[in-house]
């Protein structure tokens, strides 16, 4: 694997006060118990695939609704919603002295994350920033508090960002802001690591379609395609229905079958099939970087999970993808196992990693483990 | 020393046999032992074998449980003790806690990494090839008039071409021990209970000792 990640260190990172995952396979299923920090670690690998960038940091702490309402009095009393950082610390505070780092001990690098003051950001060769430098005036940001994200790793260049921070831990961040770190790049600058993060809400025809959209610019449709094979092999293309049709749940996809003309409904080809196709195309798209799936097994009959497993086994290593996905499911499980008694050469690579916030490091598991454990009923999930 | 992390203790065993002789074990010395600080659930597998085969990955899967596995030594303790050891190294690596021979009181050991704890007995009692059978003729009073009755009818049987294996001697002794108590022919465990075998030979009480070792 070009960029296969090894191994992933969390210091003071959400639950983890200090956590390592080792032995990571090119696909890897994380279990654990509610809370346990399963999501958790699917974050740290996307901010740590994304070279520190402030914007997935932001978007992470959106989607957990973890955000915060600022109030300014300025001649227009405005409210602006900010990203509340403080969860993102052990603990969940933030402040001077809040430290968090996500490791990978090989070329993937390391990320730093740290409270810090403002004025000594500028000393050191980094970029700062803040809100809407009108903004920055304003008394929430008294305190000087600012949020340093360091990366640093072989092969890998960026520079550091630095951003102040309301007293509370709140980072307004938005397009203009986006629009002035990319103008003050250096050149060198390295891009992220491609990463697709999928969730269950990931099934909506609009992801779906915005994904295939752009698979289709980069003239990748036909690993999409070639994936959906390996469930179906009759399948030649896949067809997004324009406008309002795309957009609704059920009816905007069909499906192009060999040896006939017409092309019917995604949904008629059986249970799943949208879920196969988010995934399929999120694989493509994931090339050569990194697919994140939360909850794998939503939206999945049992019956078809084993050809899920398969799908995702094969295409990761034919298009050079790791793979990290979490479940609570049995089922998932056992479809992981029936996809590995199949496919025994990609089986080596598949582990279950059990992560606990009690202990230091996850129990890894092999295929082989897995094998025992769904027959003998041990149960691995925690 | 009681753990706070252990919540569950398992004992995994070979078979339904080794399940009850042992259950019923326990209960008999729950009256002797301190309340213990929770139940001893015991699982059985389908034989040696896939008992080995669990291993590793059920000290793997262990965190918050003390888990011990019940193992007949058959002809070769150190080879059934190195086929266990290879696989809890498997599971956690090397470890110096794993001694070279099987401890005579059977072995336990704290996993602080997965925060669980492991233990092995090999029947009959660590040290001597057997099998369970061996384990509960220890368990018959020396002077008991039955057993060496037992012992001759079952080499005159072997001897006029009956049909077990030799490997299995001790089984057929047992059993035929069983035949002539006063209730003939009932399963190991309804026999402990109704105290045919001795319940506080040192066999017994020493395995009793290592559960609660495991347990506690």
């Amino acid at each position: 694997m070009a960029r296969a990640l090894k191994t992933l260190h969390l210091k003071g990172y959400r639950a983890f006060s200090d956590f390592r995952l080792t032995d990571l396979g090119r696909v890897n299923l994380i279990v654990g118990k509610n809370n346990a920090g399963k999501t958790s670690v699917l974050e740290a690998i996307r901010l740590l695939a994304s070279g520190g960038d402030l914007a997935t940091l932001y978007q992470i702490a959106i989607e957990r609704g973890e955000s915060m309402a600022l109030d300014f009095e300025t001649s227009e009393y405005r409210r602006r919603t900010a990203a509340d950082i403080s969860h993102f610390f052990h603990g969940h505070q933030f402040g001077r002295g809040s430290i968090f780092e996500i490791g990978s001990g090989n070329g993937l690098g390391t990320l730093t994350a740290a409270g810090g003051d403002i004025a000594n950001a500028s000393e050191e060769a980094s970029l700062t920033f803040a809100a809407d430098p009108a903004l920055f005036e304003q008394q929430i940001f008294d305190a000087g508090l600012a949020l340093q994200l360091r990366y640093t790793g072989t092969n890998i260049k960026r520079t550091p960002t630095t951003v102040a921070v309301s007293d509370e831990g709140g980072l307004i961040f938005d397009s203009a802001m986006a629009r002035r770190i990319s103008a003050s790049r250096p050149t060198g600058h390295t891009a992220s690591i491609p990463t697709i993060h999928i969730t269950p809400s990931s099934l909506e025809t609009s992801f779906m379609a915005g994904m295939w959209e752009r698979m289709i610019r980069e003239g990748r449709e036909a690993d999409a395609i070639a994936a959906l094979k390996i469930l179906q092999p009759n399948i030649e293309g896949i067809f997004f229905l324009p406008g309002e049709r795309a957009l609704r749940s059920q009816g905007g996809v069909l499906v192009g079958l060999k040896d006939t003309k017409q092309r019917v409904p995604l949904g008629s080809m059986g249970e799943g099939m949208r879920r196969v196709l988010a995934l399929a195309i999120s694989l493509a798209q994931a090339r050569k970087g990194f697919l994140l799936v939360d909850e794998f097994d939503t939206g999945l009959h049992w019956s078809v999970m084993a050809r899920m497993w398969e799908l995702t086994m094969r295409s990761a290593a034919e298009l050079d993808v790791q793979v990290f996905a979490t479940t609570h499911s049995l089922d998932c499980l056992r479809g992981l196992k029936d996809a590995v008694e199949n496919n025994s050469k990609l089986a080596a690579s598949v582990r279950v990693h059990k992560v606990d916030t009690a202990l230091r490091h996850a129990v890894t598991f092999t295929a082989k483990d897995l094998a025992v454990a769904i027959e003998q009923e041990i149960e691995v999930r925690g | 020393m009681a753990k706070q992390y252990l919540q569950r203790t398992i004992i995994r065993v070979e078979g339904t046999n080794d399940l009850h002789t042992i259950a019923v074990l326990l209960q008999l010395h729950a009256f002797q032992m301190e309340k213990l600080p929770r139940d001893v659930e015991i699982e059985e597998k389908k034989g040696k074998a896939p008992l080995l085969d669990t291993i590793g990955t059920a000290i793997k899967a262990s965190t918050g449980q003390a888990v011990g596995f019940v193992i007949d030594a058959d002809t070769d303790v150190s080879a059934t003790w190195a086929a266990v050891r290879l696989q809890i190294e498997g599971a956690i690596g090397k470890t110096p806690k794993l001694p070279k021979e099987c401890p005579r009181k059977g072995s336990v050991i704290d996993i602080a990494d997965l925060k669980s704890r492991v233990g092995v007995w090999i029947w009959p009692d660590n040290t001597n090839p057997g099998i369970l059978e061996d384990f509960l003729q220890g368990l018959v009073t020396a002077s008991d008039p039955v057993l060496p009755i037992a012992e001759s009818a079952t080499n005159d049987a072997k001897k006029a071409g009956a049909r077990f294996k030799s490997a299995y001697h001790r089984k057929a002794v047992v059993h035929a021990w069983l035949a002539w108590q006063k209730e003939p022919g009932r399963p190991f465990g309804v026999a402990l209970k109704a105290k045919y075998f001795d319940h506080n030979a040192p066999f017994a009480t020493a395995f009793v000792g290592w559960v609660r070792r495991l347990v506690d």
